[in-house]
Order: structure tokens, then sequence, then C-alpha cells
């Protein structure tokens, strides 16, 4: 039953059912109406036929009687009412009088009777009470049914013509209008029966027509209609459901036709765009997915409804969290939501957070909010797209710590530094260069005066590219100099400047000054207080070397005095000999002290180096003899020839001897079964520098004595030396500039060497020489038997 | 029997006014110039004291009293040190100090400053003889 109600459904929802239902019903409608029309025409042309004829019949029958009843001839009457009633169509024909009685009748039975004038038949005439003289005929006629079939009933009224109101017989008086009335029935048998027939053969034809017609639009409809609209549905309902593969064959050239193309038409743009709807959105699947930010979606209660991997990975939230809970790890709202915004004024908007990783890390991100609108522009959801700037953030804030540093380290450097940028205008200048230069910092930003902060040499060099030459060294290093500072004052620096490269491409420079201002100060205190310690030392050396000499000198007294006891000669001499030999050492202390601290001024004279160096081996010669020493010259026969020697002669002397003797009591101290030789050897430079040096192969000093030579009144000499005499001999090689210097390997010999610098004489030569040496020690590194004046030793 | 006492100095006078001093007070003295003849004649003269000068040539008398130490026969040899070192040059004295510190070895029983004052010396050596 209920399939039975599906298939009513289904086919009550055809088109072609309806078009055939609709073009059926019309039909039908159209054909009955045409039917009862035809029928209604013809019926109404026969019943006037038939009309006309019982018409013609009743004046035919008047007519016919009437020559018999002008003649008074009833039998003629009846005859003739007799003849016409054996006619097939005449079912009964009377003739009544005025009064209505029948007086000839077909059916002799009612001859003479009477009928009544509210009868039927009479009505028409005589329904207001006298008899209607002229009546039209259709009201004349009158249906009704006798012997099982209809009669066509017609009153026909016989007037009273002056032929017959004047007869002969004056039966009829003039005034009388109406004499009688001829009443005729006429069988309608037979024009039912053709109506009948015609009816029936009009309905056969026009159901067949009606049934052949429907038939034909039914057909017509379904194969036509129905199949293709039919197909057309089911493709339209596989494309709903996604399948493209249906294509509909275009069988006619009709509209329906045209359809099917359309749809071909509209199904393979259809399948286009969806391929390419399916392709974008895996393509944008694939970028929300892959793209190297992070994107979620969230609604108006904050909740995600879609987010990335990359997010996922990121926070590890899940659709259905609040994006704060997620992004930041809270419980409520951001305070500075801009979400807000964009729900509320339906606005993009962005913005940098910082929010928690689900390491516990900061994930600090740029995000940027695009509201989702529905139909009707109500904004349904949010877009966040967001950037990882963690690396950007972490290098800004490094860069900044560094900037940071940078500035400060710049800034609280105890040397001024000023630096340029590319174009050759000052762009750093810390405090220390503002201390040194005395210019405000906003007068000189900027500045392409460069020479008036940069020595010349490098402010040439800064400018060379500029001017279109290439920098040759692009450095300057610890070079001492003088700047002008803004009251006027020169002031000794020690700058170092650099061009700076970024790929070979020269993007400023920079430069860094040493107020040497200070340094100076402290020099020269230092150089006073380095003579303060020299004389404390000198005093406590001094000091002890009198309290030895002082124990000798008592011991001594002791011994004398034991001897003078006991009367022990050879006691006495030994207690005289020890007070003798330390009055001989007070004698000699005093002598080297005179000797190292009299401020004689130097006598330079042109000098014969070799000469010099010949009268002290003279000098020696027989206390070497006396000690078995030899002492040998190597004298370059060339010094003081080509270049002129200027020496205080006294005071070379002095360190000849000094180191002359110290080698021979190197000799006298050693053990070795060897000839003991000392060998003084002269030479001279192209530059004029003088080289005495004194070797011997004595004893040579162990690494303890060559680290302590050096030392104040430090002697391996025991009661004979005074600690004082390389003291002395330094402090000469000094006044000329000169360098001592000594090789020493225990067991095997000293080469003690004497570097005088070639230069001419002058009267400041001595106050330079401190100076100048000075320089040496910064270019020199000291070597470890450098000897520099103000070190003491005496070995 | 008198006691054997050994003075080591470099200084040829030192040793001729200490041996004079202790022979007159009736003590034994045997002289070494430095550490090297020291150590030996510490060895072949078996003293009861060795008064030791604290700088000397060849070796010192820090390093003969650090050997003096270190031998099992001699680590317990009374010493008296004899220097000119005063507690004015604490650079000197105070290394003295650090180095038998350092080092963990026991002090001298005595210690005589020059120039030598007869008395207090005669005093120390005989506390440290406990005559």
């Amino acid at each position: 039953m209920a399939r039975l109600r599906e298939k009513w459904t289904a086919l009550a929802s055809s088109l072609g059912f309806r078009i055939a239902l609709s073009v059926g019903l019309i039909l039908l409608g159209s054909y009955v109406f045409f039917v009862y029309l035809v029928l209604d025409i013809q019926q109404d042309f026969y019943f006037e036929r038939m009309l006309r004829e019982a018409d013609r019949f009743s004046t035919a029958v008047i007519n016919a009687t009437n020559h018999s009843m002008l003649h008074d001839d009833p039998e003629a009457t009846r005859s003739i009412v007799r003849d016409m009633g054996k006619q097939e169509e005449i079912s009964d024909i009377r003739i009544y009088d005025h009064v209505g009685v029948i007086k000839f009748s077909n059916q002799l039975a009612e001859v003479g009777t009477k009928v009544d004038q509210k009868a039927e038949a009479c009505f028409v005439c005589h329904s207001e009470d006298k008899p209607f003289s002229e009546v039209l005929t259709d009201k004349r006629t009158r249906v009704h049914y006798h012997d099982g079939h209809r009669v066509l009933g017609m009153i026909t009224p016989v007037y009273n013509k002056p032929r017959c109101y004047n007869a002969v017989c004056h039966v009829h008086p003039k005034e009388q209008k109406v004499l009688g009335v001829l009443d005729m029935g006429m069988s309608l048998k037979g024009f039912d029966s053709h109506v009948r027939s015609l009816v029936l053969n009009i309905v056969l034809l026009g159901f067949g027509t009606f049934g052949a017609v429907l038939c034909t639009i039914g057909l017509y409809v379904t194969f036509r209609v129905h199949r293709p609209v039919t197909e057309l549905r089911n493709a339209a309902m596989k494309i709903a459901l996604g399948d493209f593969s249906e294509k509909l064959v275009a069988k006619s050239k009709d509209q329906i036709g045209q359809c099917a193309w359309a749809f071909n038409l509209m199904r393979d743009q259809i399948r286009r765009r969806t391929r390419e709807l399916t392709r974008s959105r895996e393509e944008y699947k694939g970028l929300f997915e892959q793209v190297p930010c992070f994107i979620c979606v969230i609604d108006k209660d904050f909740e995600i409804v879609r987010q990335n991997s990359y997010m996922r990975e990121l926070f590890r939230g899940s659709t259905g969290m609040k994006c704060y809970e997620v992004f930041k790890k809270r419980t409520t709202k951001c305070e500075d939501c801009h979400v807000d915004v964009t729900f509320q004024e339906a606005k993009a908007s962005g913005k940098e957070h910082c929010g928690l990783k689900v390491t516990g890390e900061e994930a600090n991100y740029v995000s940027y909010t695009t509201p989702v609108v529905d139909n009707k522009g109500q904004v349904i959801y949010a877009m966040i797209i967001a950037v990882d700037i963690g690396d950007r953030v972490t290098l800004q804030r490094a860069l900044e710590a560094s900037k940071d540093f940078q500035t400060n380290l710049i800034e609280s450097s105890i040397h001024g530094i000023v630096a340029t940028d590319e174009h050759g205008r000052v762009n750093i200048y810390n405090v220390a260069a503002e201390n040194l230069f005395g210019y405000p910092a906003q007068e000189v930003i900027g500045d392409p005066d460069l020479g008036k902060y940069f020595p010349k040499r490098f402010a040439e060099k800064i400018l060379g590219p500029h001017l279109g030459r290439n920098i040759e060294e692009p450095r300057l290093v610890a070079h001492e100099t003088v700047v002008t500072v803004r009251e006027g004052e020169s002031v000794p620096v020690r700058f170092s400047g650099f061009i700076l490269f970024d790929q070979r491409r020269v993007v400023g420079a920079v430069g860094f000054f040493q107020d040497l201002r200070t340094f100076k100060k402290l020099e020269l205190e230092k150089q006073a207080s380095d003579r303060l310690a020299v004389v404390g030392q000198t005093v406590a050396g001094l000091a002890h070397g009198i309290k030895n000499i002082l124990t000798g000198l008592e011991g001594g007294v002791y011994v004398v005095d034991t001897a003078l006891e006991d009367e022990d000669k050879q006691l006495l001499q030994r207690g005289w000999e020890m007070i003798r030999n330390n009055i001989g050492r007070v004698s000699v202390l005093v002598k080297d002290l005179l000797s190292y601290s009299k401020e004689r001024a130097p006598e330079y004279k042109e000098t014969d180096p070799n000469l010099l160096a010949e009268e002290v081996c003279m000098l020696f010669e027989i206390k070497a003899k006396e000690k078995s020493v030899i002492i040998e010259r190597d004298f370059d026969p060339n010094v003081g020839k080509m270049l002129k020697s200027f020496l205080d002669q006294r005071g070379i002397h002095t360190c000849l001897s000094n180191l002359v003797s110290n080698a021979m009591d190197a000799c006298e101290a050693d053990t070795k079964e060897v000839e003991h030789r000392i060998v003084v050897k002269t030479m001279q430079d192209n530059d004029g520098n003088l080289l005495y040096e004194v070797s011997d192969n004595g004893a040579g000093m162990g690494e303890d004595t060559k680290r302590r030579i050096f030392s104040s009144f430090y002697s391996t000499k025991g009661s004979r030396g005074t600690g004082l005499g390389l003291l002395v001999t330094s402090k000469i090689v000094a006044e000329h500039g000169g360098a001592i210097s000594f090789e020493s390997k225990e067991g095997a010999g000293s080469t003690f060497s004497i570097v005088l610098p070639a230069s001419r004489p002058s009267k400041a030569f001595s106050r330079d020489a401190t100076a100048r040496d000075q320089e040496n020690r910064v270019d020199k590194t000291a070597s470890e038997a450098s000897m520099l004046p103000g070190s003491q030793a005496d070995a | 029997m008198s006691k054997k006492i050994l003075v080591v100095d470099d200084e040829p006078d030192i040793l001729t006014f200490l041996g004079t001093l202790l022979r007159k007070n009736g003590y034994d003295v045997c002289e070494a110039c430095d550490g090297v003849e020291g150590m030996k004649k510490v060895l072949e003269e078996k003293p009861d004291l060795v008064c030791l000068d604290l700088l000397m040539p060849e070796k010192t008398g820090i390093k003969m009293y650090r050997e003096m130490r270190k031998d099992a026969q001699l680590k317990d040899l009374p010493v008296i040190m004899v220097t000119g070192i005063e507690a004015a040059e604490p650079w000197e004295f105070s290394g003295f100090h650090k180095f038998i510190e350092e080092r963990s070895i026991p002090k001298p029983q005595g210690y005589i400053e020059k120039p030598i004052d007869k008395e207090l010396f005669l005093k120390a050596v005989k506390e440290v003889l406990s005559e």
C-alpha cells in the first residue's frame, strides 16, 4: 500500500503525468463540450425540422379539410382525418370544435368527448380563460410519451375566415375568431432513434479521437518530455552527489534536446569548476597546513574552530579550546585582545604578541586578524594568521643587548673614541673623546672636518677612497702624536686608527685616543719615585755593606784584643789584617759611591775607541800576568775612521775597567784547569753604532746569579766587591744612549756587550738619553740580557 | 770534653772573629767558607752545633740548612742562623720564613743578626747547647 502510494506520489509529481493529465482533462472537457454542442445543434436542427414538418402537415390537414368543412361534409372530413391518421409518423390526429369537443379523430372512441381547458395541451392558449387566438408555433407544440415513445403534439387553431362565416350554412358567426383546433401528434420514435444513433456515433467518435489524441500526447510526453526530464533529473542528482560520469545524449533538436546539450555544457563547466575548486581547496588546505606561520579560525566565544599543524605543534591546543588558553596559557581573555576589534568593527587588525609555547618558552609572533563574514555580512569567525618572530625577537634582543653593550663599551671607555660613517662624517664621539677634545658631542656628530680630530696621516687615509686613492695600510697602531683641543692646547695622545671595511667596501673609520697627559705626569712622578726607591735601596745596601765592614772591624778589634791578651803574635797579625782590609773596603765603597752619585757632566770628545780600549788593557796587563790570565785585543782597525765617535773618555774607561776587572775575577774564581783569557773587542757598523765586547772563559754565571746581578749591592765577591760596579757602568752607558747586555754560561764564561749609538755631541745629549731609551723600550722587546739604565747590578 | 762548633761563612773575617770568640770561650771550632764545604765538614767533624750564614755564594745557608734537615743523621743537629738580614728588610726575611714554612722545615734553634753582639751570640750558643 505504502509502495503504491509512493508510486502514486512519484507519478503525481512527474511532469509527463501532469502534462498528460492536464492535456487529457482539457481535451476531455473540450470533447464533452463539443459533443454536447454538436448534439444540441443537431437535435435542435432536427426538432425544428420536425416542427416545420408538423406545422406544414397541420396546415395541409386544415387545408385538406377546409373544403369538406365548407361543404359541411363530415364524412369526407372524417375520411381525411382517418387517412391522415394512418400515416406512420402520425400517432394521433383530432379536431376540436370551439368548445373543446372532439369532432374528428383517427381514434373513433374519443369522438364526441370534450377536453378540459385546463389540460396540459390546452393550457397554452387558455391560460387566461379566453382562448388565445394567435399563438407562436413553439408555444403550440408539446412533447409527451405515448406507447413508450415520445410524441410531438401540435395544436393548430382553425381560424374563422370570411369564407366560413359567409358560407350559406351560416353556422359560424363572423365574430367568432377561432372555429376549432387541430391537435396532431407526431411520433418522435424515428427522430429519437436517429438522435440516439447520432449521439452514439458522435460520442464514439469523440472518445476514439480523445483516446487517440491522449495516447499520442501521452507517448509524446513520455518519450519526448518524461524520459529526457527523468534522465536530466537523474543526471542532475548524480552531479549533486559529485558523479560527473554521465553524459546526456541529445536525441532531439527541440528545447529538451537543447536542454540536454546545455546540461552537458553545464556539467562540464561544473566538473571543471569543481575540479578547480577541489584542486584549489587542496592547495589551500596544503597551504593552510604547510604555511610556515600558524593559522587558526576562532568563533565569537574565542573558541578555536580550526587550526593548522604548525600551530598544533607550537601550542598543542585543540579545537574547542579558548584562544587565550592556547596562546597564552591563561584563563581569562586578554585585556588587549585585538580579535575583539575584528568581531565588533569587522575590521582586520594586527599586533605583536608574546605567548607561551607548550615547552614553556616564549612564543613571539605578529598576528593579523581578518573577519570571516556570512551572507548577511555578519562576522561569524575571525581568522588569525600569525608569523613566528621568535628568531627575529631573539636576534633583536641580542642586537639590542650587543648595541647596548657596545654603546656602554664605547661610552665607558676611558679612551676617546671617534668614528666616521662611510661619507666621512663623524658618527661616534664618546664621553672620553668629549672630555679630551672639549667640543660638545652635538657639535661634532655629522662634522666632516676630520682633520680637527684625527692625526693628519689618518685623516688622509680616511679621505683617500673619497679622492679615488687606494688605501695601502688600513691601520695606524699605537702612534704617539699630539692633538689640538678646543682650548688650543696640544695634548699628547697615543692614537690607534682603523679603516672599517664591509666586504672590501669602506664603511667608515674609527680612532682611539689614549690621553697621555696623566700618563706623562705619572711617568715623571714614577721617575721621581724610582729615584727615591733607588735612594732607599742604596741606603739599605749601603747599610748592609757598612754593617759587614763594621762586623769585620769589630771582629778584627776583638781578635787583636785576644791576641794582645794571649800574646799570640800570629793572631795579632790576622786581627790587624782584618782591620786593614775593612778600612780598605770602606775606601773602595766610598769611591764607588762617589762615582755613582756624582753628577759629573760627561765630556764628549772625538775619541779613538781602540785607543781607549788599549789603555784599559794596558792597565790590567800586570795584574793579569800575576793571575795567569791573558788579555787579548780584537780591535777593528776601521773603528772611528769612517765615522767619528764622540765619547766621554773617562766614563767609557771606567766602564771597560769594570768589565775587564769582573772578567778577571771570573777567571780567578774558575776552577777549570785551562788557560784563562779575556778578549776585548771593538766594532762599528755603518750607522756608526759602536760595540765594545769583553768576554772571558772564566766561571760564568749560574741562573741565580744571572737573575740577581741586577739587584742592588749584589756581589759574588764577598768582602772584595761593593755591588756597585755594574751600576756605575750601566749609568755611564745610559748617559751615552747605549745599552749593555750579556751572555753567560756557567762553567764556560761570560760576554758583556756595550752598544753606543752614533750621535753627534750635544749639550742636551745627557738629558735626552733617558727619554730616548724610553722609546727604545717600546720598540724593542727587552731581551733577557738587556741591561737598561735604572737597573743596578754588579757582577 | 768541649763541644765542637762548625762556623760556615763566606767572609774570612767573620770566620776569624767567630773562631777566635768561640775558642776563647772553650769550644772546639772548625770552619767552612761556603755551603758545599759546610756540608762536607758537618759529616766529617760531626759538630755539636752549626753557626750558619744565610747568604753565601755557591750554596746558600738556606740550601745547606734544608739539606741538613732532610738528612736523617743531621736533622736534629742544632743550628744558629747568622745573617745580616734584619726585620727592616722584610722581603728577604719573610722570604726565608716563607721558605721554611712552605716546606714544613723546622725552624733553626737560634737566630743571630749581624753585626754580631758577642754576649748575645755566646748566650745563644749556650742556650742551644743546653749548658
